[in-house]
């Protein structure tokens, strides 16, 4: 299983985000069918950007347009103020706040000892490599429902409930996935590099540091990303782990209010939809200004899981 | 005098790599192994965490194979959830990428719009649509009206709500639909252009050179599916609750609400996790075993 | 020449740890923060609204400056707050006092996770008297509830619940219904439903919705059984310590009449998740609500101009029965203060509730005395605000009481089964009595296995 999925992972890690010739393509002179293409991918690009522009209308509507029946696609005015109360009531930017704290420290954690393990594993001639590679290979195949329990079980002994570390710590103690896409990518660097380097004197952290890290940026940027994204994005363990909402994360607090927006009498949700757009900027920008790695970092999760 | 210089360099070596793989073992061993001991062992225990576990042996495993009403029904929802979501997320995917796997002008507009949804949290997600599904508020039956067809009750009827948990899924396709296409972006051309010159026409070319040539890809998606399926939780906890009855009752979900919810039963939920545990192992397995029938090796090692 | 990149890298690295271990550090101060509690700072953990939560801080802080113990309100939202206790209480990290259910307080108080407050109510424990408590002044019942078979007493009750149907007077006219009364019945209730029902572009818009899962649930039905001198689902009429379920045959006629009435599409079922019910009732879209009391209060704030009522709980053959259901104030086994703690609770139940719910009627207050400040907020809400007054009335001296929820332990694992027998028989009429008969033997396995 592990040496199959290898060397489909070192395929895909020389990914090219770009498109390239692309071998299904013919020189169609026909503009027709080109129209039709272009008619077609339009079409779908609606389609897919409907509810995006559905939950900005809104957004946008005002407490009644929100409670008239039967509702209307655009808002009857344009209540901009909705982004400023919106957030207010959800009481978005403490949970923003968090949100980046918690994302930011683990994913330095994580990226950080995965990128030490993963070259261990593949650049150093050590007793016992093999038998850690199957060790982290292992784990990536655990569902993480089978050790939530006792590892819940481990932060209440530590009493460490309701607190950020459940969120963080595991973090720096490697992530099998990013393990594993690291050994691939440090595989793949020649071993000439660092034998000059051990001539020159150098030790491994030396190398590690001076050497590998610059060359491997594309590596540890897909890894910030993905990351970044998964704690970004989680849910289950913000909501086993926090209990007082002054600390809960934009996932938990969010779903908390949509939660609670089915009773009462006045649904507040053009707040909650304001509030939803700003909570989807942050990684709309990231996907912007790192859409390369973002691309390299799905082909490689492609490859072995999500 | 040599040799032990080569000891040396060779035990200082090892040091070195475990001192930088120290806090990965630690993790396994804190994160992986210790938890998957703990909870096998509880998985044989009556145990609510506030007192302290009672070994039942195979009780827990006996009461929910014979007795619990709602797992073999929540097991029968999950397969019709990974029935209808994984070949429908494929299906999507790869002809979203054939369809975007041209060198058009714009082309890579329209590819950031299809990966878009993609990027956002998946709680922004789910939230926007138990929205969009709302019966008398929501877009999807707005939609359906102003069409004059008729309305559903999409997340609140028994029949329609899995239906419209796969809908939600099938909005992040873009995801699927990179893969493929950087999978199609390796099929070596020269394979087309011998098989044009042999008379091959559009269809011909996918059947015998495309697909073949995607299987690996195609299979590793079909495993990771698959599991994925098995692992759902967001999607329940957010749109539906497992509701209306136990149509959405996704199968980790149960073991959510068994754990955690009004009553903790965590030996009971540590039974469960292992079988979901099995489950996926033997998914995993099956898949990749007879894969050598229907999987193209061609120039791979 | 790659010494400056080299460098550069190197810098950004240990910025980045140290970034990192500052943040850190940082967030180890909040944690820590939390863990070290002010010893003499009591804990109060409720589920109630923001509104809510605002008003019983205010009138904690009086009690603070009369009594100089100092309280910390924490608002849990409601969404979660079964799974956020039980973390807490698998953490051992309880709050001194939080808002419990009749059912948590037994489970727990069974396993020993409980404060005992029998010393204390019977005024043995020093200061227990001084606190301004007269348990001689709770609502017929409502500390029996809270009372374990071995004596102990594992909650102090605060907010009581009552149920019924809140009605649309201008939709009732409208469809030329007579309203519901104060002893309307059973079918009353169901043929209004069906005569409030309408139809438009082919799609059914329910005469009532239900909020509450409490009529669609075998509990709900043992109400009309025993008004209609049927039985109640346990032979020992009570809903701790039960040895035997039954079907009696009239709660069997009530569960049909209930099923036929969901299929019919008059009355939303156990599948039904609205969105909205609330606010759709307040633009006059939905004739009639079923649902416990407390949401009459958002109906208030939204100051609507439609005219409505709030009916009881329908009678049958032989009288009504009305729920016994109170919240209650828990504190956990080792608590640290119970002097404090003591004083706090009867506190709420005899000032912060008047003074909380006079200014947004929640609920009354099983504590009579502390149901001053809920009355008079009604009475300032005319008519409807009458209505909702003498429902709960109604309800509260009703000596005919039944509970609305099983308690003993065995009840953790009934859930399932009510999800897959009973509920989509009631909700697709399918069989309404076999499930019955299956729900009941099914249960009494498991009451049988413990």
């Amino acid at each position: 299983m592990s040496s199959a999925l290898s060397t489909r992972i070192g395929g895909q890690s020389r990914l090219s985000p770009a498109p390239a010739g692309s071998p299904l393509q013919r020189k169609v002179p026909m503009s027709v069918s080109r129209l039709a293409w272009y008619g077609l991918c339009t079409l779908l690009a609606l389609t897919m950007l409907t509810p995006l522009l559905w939950m900005i209308s809104i957004a946008l509507k005002t407490n009644s347009d929100i409670i008239s029946l039967p509702p209307q696609f655009l808002p009857s005015s344009f209540t901009w103020r909705n982004f400023v109360d919106g957030p207010r009531e959800v009481h978005f930017y403490r949970l923003l706040g968090n949100t980046f704290i918690i994302a930011i420290v683990s994913t330095f954690g994580a990226v950080a000892s995965s990128m030490l393990a993963g070259y261990a594993i593949a650049r150093i001639d050590f007793k016992g490599n093999r038998f850690l590679f199957y060790l982290f290979t292992f784990s990536i195949f655990v569902p993480g429902i089978v050790t939530l329990i006792p590892i819940q079980r481990l932060f209440f002994d530590a009493n460490a409930i309701d607190t950020w570390y459940p969120l963080i710590l595991p973090s720096f103690f490697g992530n099998p996935l990013f393990i594993f896409l690291a050994r691939q990518f440090f595989l793949s660097v020649p071993r000439s590099i660092d034998d000059s380097a051990m001539i020159d004197g150098a030790g491994h952290w030396r190398i590690f540091t001076h050497l590998m890290l610059p060359l491997t940026k594309p590596l540890w940027m897909t890894m910030i990303i993905l990351a970044f994204q998964a704690s970004w994005n989680d849910f289950l363990n913000p909501l086993v782990y926090l209990n007082s909402p002054s600390k809960y994360t934009l996932s938990l607090g969010m779903a908390s209010f949509m939660g609670g927006l089915n009773s009462g009498a006045s649904p507040e949700y053009n707040y909650y939809m304001a509030s939803n757009l700003l909570f989807m900027i942050p990684p709309l920008l990231l996907f912007f200004f790192a859409q390369r790695y973002f691309m390299m970092g799905l082909g490689a999760l492609g490859m072995t899981g999500k | 005098m040599a040799s032990t210089g080569w000891l040396t360099f060779r035990r200082r070596n090892t040091i070195t790599a475990y001192v930088f793989a120290l806090p990965m073992i630690v993790g396994v061993c804190i994160f992986t192994i210790y938890p998957l001991v703990s909870s096998l062992y509880h998985a044989f225990t009556e145990w609510s965490g506030v007192s302290a576990a009672k070994w039942v042996g195979l009780a827990n495993f006996r009461y929910l194979l014979t007795q619990d009403p709602t797992f073999w029904p929540s097991l029968k929802v999950t397969v019709y959830y990974m029935a209808l979501s994984v070949p429908a997320g494929m299906i999507a995917g790869l002809a979203l990428a054939v369809l975007l796997n041209r060198a058009f002008a714009g082309i890579r507009l329209f590819r950031t719009v299809f990966y878009l949804p993609v990027v956002l949290p998946s709680i922004a997600v789910l939230t926007l649509w138990k929205y969009i599904f709302d019966p008398s508020y929501g877009l999807a039956n707005e939609i359906l009206s102003d069409l004059h067809l008729p309305t559903s009750q999409w997340l609140a009827g028994s029949a329609t709500a899995m239906p419209s948990i796969v809908i939600v899924g099938l909005w992040g396709v873009g995801g699927s639909m990179i893969i493929f296409l950087a999978a199609l972006q390796n099929v070596p051309s020269e394979l087309y252009e011998a098989a044009r010159v042999d008379g091959a026409g559009a269809i011909r070319l996918f059947r015998s050179i495309t697909l073949p040539m995607m299987t690996p890809i195609l299979l590793l998606q079909l495993v990771l599916g698959l599991s994925a399926a098995f692992q759902t939780f967001n999607q329940v906890q957010v749109l539906t609750k497992g509701g209306p009855g136990t149509s959405t009752n996704l199968y980790m979900f149960k073991i959510y609400t068994d754990a955690f919810g009004n009553y903790t039963q965590l030996g009971l939920a540590s039974a469960e996790a292992w079988i979901l545990f099995i489950i996926v192992l033997a998914i995993t397995a099956v898949t990749l075993r007879t894969s050598r029938m229907w999987v193209f090796e061609g120039n791979e090692r | 020449m790659n010494s400056t990149i080299m460098n550069s890298t190197r810098t950004k690295l240990i910025a980045g740890i140290a970034i990192s271990a500052g943040i850190l550090a940082g967030c180890g101060g909040q944690g820590a923060g939390t863990q070290k509690q002010n010893a003499d700072t009591i804990r109060l953990v409720s589920w109630g609204t923001n509104q809510q939560i605002k008003l019983f801080r205010d009138s904690l802080a009086t009690f603070t400056k009369k009594s100089g113990v100092k309280v910390q309100v924490i608002q849990v939202p409601s969404a979660n707050y079964a799974q956020k206790i039980n973390a807490e209480i698998l953490s051992k990290s309880l709050p001194d006092i939080f808002w419990c259910q009749n059912a948590t307080a037994q489970d727990l108080g069974r396993q020993g996770k409980l404060y005992d407050w029998s010393k204390y109510a019977s005024g043995q424990a020093k200061g227990a008297k001084s606190a301004g408590l007269d348990m001689s002044k709770f609502s017929p019942g409502a500390l029996d509830t809270y009372k374990t078979p071995d004596g102990g007493l594992y909650a102090i009750p605060n907010e009581a619940n009552t149920y019924g149907v809140f009605y649309n007077i201008d939709a009732f006219k409208k469809a030329g219904v007579a309203l519901p009364s104060a002893n309307w019945t059973w079918d009353q209730m169901f043929n209004d439903a069906k005569a409030l029902t309408t139809k438009h572009n082919g799609k059914t818009e329910p005469g009532m919705q239900q909020v509450w899962p409490l009529l669609n649930s075998p509990t709900g039905m043992a109400f009309y059984s025993v008004s209609n001198g049927g039985a109640p689902l346990a032979k020992e009429k009570s809903l701790v310590g039960v040895t035997t379920l039954q079907a009696d045959p009239k709660l069997v006629q009530g569960a049909q009449k209930l099923a036929s009435a969901i299929k019919s599409g008059y009355v939303t079922g156990p599948d039904f998740a609205g969105t909205n019910t609330e606010g759709q009732f307040i633009n006059g879209q939905v004739p009639m609500v079923f649902g416990g009391q407390w949401i009459s209060s958002d109906f208030f704030a939204a100051k609507t101009k439609m005219s409505w009522g709030y009916a009881p709980l329908p009678r049958g053959s032989v009288g009504q029965v009305a729920p016994a259901e109170a919240n209650g104030f828990c504190s956990p086994k080792d608590l640290k203060n119970p002097g404090d703690t003591w004083k706090v609770i009867a506190w709420m139940d005899a000032h912060a509730f008047n003074d909380a719910y006079s200014q947004d009627p929640i609920a009354p207050i099983a504590y009579l005395p502390g149901s001053q400040g809920y009355f008079q907020a009604l009475t300032k809400n005319g008519a409807a605000g009458k209505s909702v007054a003498d429902t709960v009335k109604q309800e509260l001296a009703n000596p005919n009481k039944l509970g609305t929820s099983f308690l003993d332990p065995w009840s953790g694992k009934s859930g399932n089964i009510t999800t897959a027998t009973w509920n989509p028989a009631i909700q697709h009429d399918k069989n309404v009595s076999g499930a019955i008969h299956t729900w009941v033997s099914k249960n009494q396995a498991l009451i049988n296995g413990h």
